[in-house]
C-alpha cells in the first residue's frame, strides 16, 4: 500500500467571476521513503493540490470538489480540523516558499522550533529543547544554542528555510511536502538547501513531495516526477524516464525550455502561446493551443492519463493512440 | 475581509491602483449590503434636511420656530407626527432644520481637518528629513493637549458662532488625518514607480500631484467618511455642554441634549433625534468600513 | 532600554514647557476675565481681585511669575474656589476620576477584547456580526444618551441601583457601564482588525502545518501582533479615562476631575485650566511612554533598533 495515494482530486474557487477549476481529477502515489516531484507552471494546481492534503486550502473560496487523500489508510480530506491535527505536524510536515513570512516574528526560534514536540509528543521543554539543538546542528545552523534564543528577523533567509526544515523534520514525519522550498532563494543557498533536504531524507528516511516550477530543480532530486497543466496531471514517470523517454508535448516543450540545456547564443525557447484560462476551459487537451503536435481531434476528444510505458502515465490522445515519438 | 480570492494561488497578487482597482473596489462596496444601506440611508437623509425649508413650509406646516406655548409639549399625532417640544414647536420640523446643521458641522468640519491634516502630512511625508521630523514632534505634542479643554476655550472666548465651531472642530481633528497622510507618504515613496518617475527626473512637485497623491485617495477616503461621524459626536457633545448652536436654532445634539433632561415625562423628545443622530452615524460608519474594505486600505486609525 | 527611557522623560518637559506657554498666551489674548463675569462685583472690587492675584501686572511679568510656580510644582490658587488651590483639588478629584476610570477601562477591555476575539475568530458568522453591531451602536450612541438610558431602565424601573451619587460600591456600575460602553466598542473593532490581519499571515498557515489546534493558534500565535493597535489605543484612552469625563460625572453626580476641568474653562478660571492642561498633558505623555515600552516589549524586531 502506498504511503499516500490521491485519488481524482477536483478541487475549484468560486470567485466573482465564475468558477475556477484549480485542479482536475488529479491522481498519484507516494511510496514510503519515495521522493515525488510536482512541476508545473503557476496556476498549474501543483500547490493547490499540497494545501488541500495539508488542510490549508482557504475555504471558500476553495472547495473540494471530490477525490480522496488516502494517508496510510486514512483520507485526510474527510478528516475535521481536529482529525486532521492528529497527522500535519507529525506525520506529514510541510515547508513553505517564504521563508521570510512562514516564521512567527513575535516567538523566539526555539518556541517554534519546539513547538511541534509540545503539541504532538507531550514532551518536556528540556527534552524538547535538547531535540531542537540537535535538529538545528543537523540541518548545519551553527551555534545553535545562542541561536534558539534569537528571533526570526535575525536570521538570513536561507538559515530561515533551514530552521523551517528542522521544525517540520523535527517529529521525524513520514512525508514531507515542500512547496517550492527554493524559489524564494539565493541561488547559491538554493543548491544548499536541496543537498540539506537530501541529506535529512538520507536519514530520517522519510517520503518527500517537492513542488517546483523548476524542472531542474525536481530532476536532481526526485525518484519520479508528474507534470501538471491547467490542473491536470499531464505526465507522470521515473525522473530518468520523463527525461530519456518523454511521452508528452507539454513534457518536452518544458525540458527545451530550461535554459542550462540550450545552446548558447540560440534565443531562448519559450512555449508559444500564453497559459490557460481555468475560468474557461476548453474541450479536449488543455494544452492543444499551443502544443507542436496539435492534430484536429486533439481539441476535440476528452483525454485523461493512461499509462502508455511500464510505470509511465501521459496525457496525450496522440502519445496513446498513435505512440507518437517525441 | 478576505482578499478577492486570486484564481491563481501560486502567484501573489498584484494591487496597485488602476482603472480596474478603481471597478473591482466599486464591485466590492456594490456587494456589501450594509455599506448601501449606509450610503442609501446618508444620502436620503441628507437630501431631506437639505430640503428642510421646503418641506416645513408645504408638507409639514409648521416651521421650527414657530411656538404654540398653550398647546406644549404633545405626543405624536396627525398635526404633528413626531409630537411637540415643551413650547409647542414641531419636532419633526426641528429634527429637519437640526440634521441641516449637524450634517453640515459634520461635512465643514471633516473639509477643514482633511485640508489640514493632508496637506499637512503630505508636506512632512514627502520633505522628509529634518522637516518631517520637527513637523510630527508639533503634532505629537498637540497630541498631548486636551481638546475638550481646548473646543471649550475658543468658543468660550471668541463667542458661539457656527463658523468657529467648524473650526474649532477641524483643527482638533486634523491630526490623526495627518499623521494618515504621512505615513502613506513615506510608505508610497518608497515604491518601485515613485523611484522611476524619479529616476525620469521629474519634478518634485509633479512626482507629489501626479502619482503620490492619487495614491493617498483610497485612505484619505475611508478616513474622511469615519471622521464624519465623530465630529457629529463631538458636536453633540458640546451642545450638551451649551456651547453648541444657540436658540431658536437647534442641531440633533442639541435636541437630544433637551430630550434627555427630559426623556422620562417626554420620551419622544429624546427618542426621535437619538434615532436620527445614531442612524446617520452608523450609516456613515457602515459606509466607511464598507469602503476600507472595499479599497483595501488597511491598518487603525492611528 | 533604561536610556530610552531616560531620554523620552527628558523630551517631555520642553513639551510641558510649550504646551504652558500656548495655553498661558491663548488664555490671556482672548477677552474676559476671571472676574469680568461676576457683574454684581464692582469695579473697585474687581480691580482689587485683579491686584490680588497679580492680574494686573504687566502680561510678560505674569508669564515669568507663573513660570516659576509652575517649575516648584506650585498650579497656583484657583479663583473660581478661592479658599483651595488648584493642587489641592486635583488632589481630591483625580483619586475618584481615576477608580471610576480604571473601572470604566476594566469594562471595555473584558468586553471589547471578548467582543474582538470572537469575532475575528467567527467571522461572519453571528458571533461576528452581532458584537460587532453592538460595538456599533456603543460607538454611535453618545454618552449623555446612553447615561440617561442605563439610569431610566436599571435604576428608575428595574430600581437595581441609584440613579446618582458617588457612595456605595454598586453605584460604580452604571458610570463605569456608560464611560466604558464607547472605549469597549472601539477596542472591539481594533482587536478585531488587528487579529484578522495577523490570522491571514503566512506564519499562521506554518502553525495550522504544525497541527497546533484554535486556542494555540489564537493565544500564542495570533495575539500578540493582534494586540499591537489596540495597546496604541490604549495610551491615549487610558489618559482621557482617568482623567475624568465631564458627562458621565454631571450625569451621575460624581465628584470628579472632569467638571473641575471643563468649568475651568467656562469660569475662565486660569490657574486651574492651566493645571488642567498640564495634568492631562502630562498624563497622556506618561501613558504614550508606557506604550511605547509594552509595543517594544510586545514586538521583537522593534526590541533590536
Amino acid at each position: 500500500m502506498p504511503l499516500l495515494s490521491v485519488n481524482q482530486l477536483r478541487i475549484s474557487f468560486h470567485t466573482r467571476a465564475g468558477v475556477v477549476r484549480a485542479v482536475q481529477d488529479v491522481s498519484f502515489q507516494i511510496e514510503r521513503g519515495e521522493a515525488l516531484g510536482i512541476v508545473g507552471e503557476s496556476g498549474s494546481g501543483k500547490s493547490v493540490t499540497c494545501y488541500s492534503i495539508m488542510g490549508l486550502l482557504p475555504q471558500p473560496p476553495g472547495r473540494i470538489e471530490g477525490g480522496q487523500a488516502v494517508f496510510d489508510g486514512v483520507d485526510l480530506l474527510a478528516l475535521s480540523h481536529r482529525g486532521l491535527n492528529k497527522y500535519r505536524g507529525l506525520r506529514v510536515s510541510m515547508i513553505f516558499q517564504d521563508p521570510m513570512t512562514s516564521l512567527n516574528p513575535y516567538l523566539r526560534i526555539e518556541e517554534q522550533l519546539i513547538e511541534p514536540l509540545l503539541i504532538h509528543e507531550k514532551m518536556d521543554r528540556p527534552a524538547a529543547r535538547r531535540r531542537a539543538l540537535e535538529m538545528l546542528v543537523a540541518v548545519g545552523v551553527t551555534d545553535s544554542s545562542h541561536r534558539l534564543r534569537m528571533y526570526p528577523h535575525q536570521f538570513s533567509g536561507g538559515m530561515r528555510q533551514r530552521v523551517m526544515i528542522a521544525m517540520a523534520l523535527i517529529t521525524k514525519p513520514d512525508l514531507l511536502i515542500a512547496d517550492e522550498p527554493t524559489t524564494a532563494l539565493d541561488v547559491t543557498v538554493q543548491a544548499q538547501i536541496l543537498d540539506l533536504m537530501k541529506k535529512m531524507r538520507e536519514e530520517l528516511g522519510m517520503a518527500i513531495l517537492l513542488i517546483s516550477h523548476d524542472l531542474g530543480v525536481v530532476s536532481g532530486f526526485c525518484d519520479r516526477v508528474m507534470v501538471m497543466y491547467a490542473g491536470r496531471v499531464m505526465e507522470s514517470a521515473r525522473t530518468a524516464d520523463l527525461f530519456y523517454d518523454t511521452k508528452h508535448p507539454y513534457t518536452r516543450a518544458l525540458q527545451k525550455s530550461i535554459p542550462a540545456l540550450q545552446v548558447k547564443g540560440q534565443e531562448l525557447y519559450t512555449i508559444a502561446g500564453a497559459p490557460p484560462d481555468l475560468l474557461h476551459p476548453l474541450a479536449g487537451c488543455p494544452f492543444a493551443p499551443r502544443c507542436g503536435y496539435v492534430v484536429d481531434y486533439c481539441a476535440r476528444e476528452e483525454v485523461a492519463p493512461l499509462e502508455v510505458a511500464p510505470a509511465h502515465g501521459s496525457a496525450c490522445l496522440r502519445v496513446q493512440k498513435e505512440k507518437l515519438p517525441l | 475581509m478576505m482578499p478577492a480570492p486570486a484564481p491563481q494561488l501560486d502567484e501573489p497578487m498584484d494591487a496597485q491602483p488602476s482603472a480596474s482597482f478603481w471597478q473591482d473596489a466599486w464591485h466590492r462596496l456594490w456587494q456589501n449590503k450594509l455599506a448601501l444601506f449606509g450610503l442609501f440611508v446618508v444620502a436620503s437623509l441628507s437630501l431631506v434636511c437639505f430640503l428642510a425649508p421646503l418641506l416645513c413650509a408645504h408638507v409639514i406646516g409648521f416651521s421650527y420656530q414657530e411656538q404654540n406655548l398653550a398647546l406644549g409639549p404633545v405626543s405624536p399625532n396627525r398635526t404633528h407626527w413626531l409630537g411637540t417640544d415643551p413650547l409647542g414647536r414641531d419636532v419633526l420640523a426641528r429634527l429637519l432644520y437640526g440634521g441641516r446643521i449637524s450634517l453640515m458641522v459634520g461635512l465643514c468640519a471633516t473639509a477643514v481637518s482633511l485640508v489640514i491634516g493632508v496637506i499637512y502630512g503630505a508636506v512632512s511625508g514627502f520633505a522628509g528629513g529634518k522637516t518631517d521630523m520637527v513637523l510630527m514632534r508639533m503634532v505629537d505634542i498637540l497630541y498631548a493637549l486636551p481638546f475638550t479643554i481646548f473646543v471649550i476655550l475658543l468658543t468660550v472666548f471668541f463667542g458661539q458662532n457656527i463658523i468657529l465651531l467648524f473650526v474649532a472642530i477641524g483643527a482638533v481633528e486634523w491630526l490623526t488625518m495627518a499623521r494618515i497622510v504621512r505615513g502613506q507618504v513615506m510608505a508610497i515613496k518608497q515604491r518601485e514607480f515613485i523611484e522611476a518617475a524619479r529616476a525620469l527626473g521629474l519634478r518634485r512637485r509633479r512626482i507629489l500631484f501626479r502619482h503620490i497623491l492619487p495614491n493617498l485617495l483610497g485612505p484619505i477616503i475611508v478616513f474622511a467618511t469615519l471622521t464624519v461621524p465623530e465630529v457629529m459626536l463631538l458636536e453633540a457633545f458640546l451642545s450638551f455642554l451649551g456651547l453648541g448652536v444657540q436658540a431658536p436654532h437647534s442641531s440633533w445634539g442639541v435636541l437630544i441634549k433637551e430630550g434627555a433632561e427630559v426623556m422620562e415625562e417626554y420620551p419622544w423628545l429624546l427618542t426621535y433625534p437619538a434615532v436620527a443622530m445614531a442612524l446617520t452615524l452608523f450609516s456613515l460608519n457602515f459606509l466607511g468600513d464598507g469602503l476600507r474594505d472595499a479599497l483595501d486600505v488597511h491598518g487603525s486609525k492611528d | 532600554m533604561i536610556r530610552f527611557v531616560a531620554r523620552r522623560f527628558l523630551e517631555t518637559i520642553p513639551v510641558l514647557f510649550i504646551l504652558a506657554t500656548v495655553t498661558f498666551f491663548m488664555m490671556r489674548l482672548a477677552p474676559g476675565g476671571p472676574f469680568a463675569s461676576e457683574k454684581q462685583a464692582s469695579k473697585e472690587v474687581r480691580a482689587r481681585m485683579d491686584a490680588h492675584y497679580g492680574l494686573d501686572k504687566p502680561l510678560f511679568q505674569q508669564y515669568l511669575l507663573q513660570m516659576r510656580h509652575l517649575l516648584q510644582g506650585d498650579l497656583g490658587p484657583s479663583f473660581k474656589y478661592p479658599s483651595r488651590t488648584v493642587n489641592e483639588i486635583i488632589a481630591q478629584a483625580f483619586p475618584v476620576s481615576a477608580e471610576l476610570g480604571l473601572e470604566a477601562l476594566i469594562v471595555a477591555l473584558v468586553l471589547g477584547l471578548m467582543a474582538g476575539m470572537a469575532a475575528a475568530l467567527k467571522q461572519n458568522t453571528f458571533w461576528d456580526h452581532f458584537p460587532m453591531s453592538l460595538a456599533m451602536i456603543g460607538l454611535c450612541v453618545p454618552t449623555f444618551v446612553m447615561g440617561p438610558l442605563l439610569i431610566s431602565v436599571f435604576a428608575l424601573h428595574l430600581d437595581w441601583c441609584n440613579a446618582a451619587g458617588w457612595f456605595l460600591p454598586r453605584d460604580r456600575v452604571l458610570p463605569a457601564l456608560t464611560l466604558g460602553a464607547f472605549y469597549a466598542a472601539y477596542i472591539a473593532r481594533l482587536a478585531r482588525g488587528g487579529l484578522l490581519e495577523v490570522l491571514r499571515q503566512d506564519f499562521i498557515r506554518t502553525a495550522r502545518a504544525k497541527g497546533a489546534g484554535a486556542a494555540r493558534i489564537l493565544f500564542r500565535h495570533a495575539l500578540r501582533g493582534g494586540m499591537l493597535p489596540v495597546v496604541s489605543f490604549l495610551g491615549p484612552a487610558i489618559a482621557g479615562l482617568l482623567t475624568g469625563s465631564f458627562v458621565v460625572e454631571t450625569i451621575f453626580g460624581i465628584p470628579g476631575l472632569g467638571r473641575y476641568f471643563v468649568t475651568a474653562a467656562f469660569n475662565r478660571d486660569y490657574c486651574m485650566i492651566m493645571g488642567s492642561v498640564l495634568f492631562y498633558a502630562a498624563f497622556v505623555i506618561v501613558m504614550n511612554l508606557v506604550v511605547d515600552i509594552v509595543l517594544v516589549w510586545l514586538n521583537p524586531k522593534l526590541r533590536f533598533e
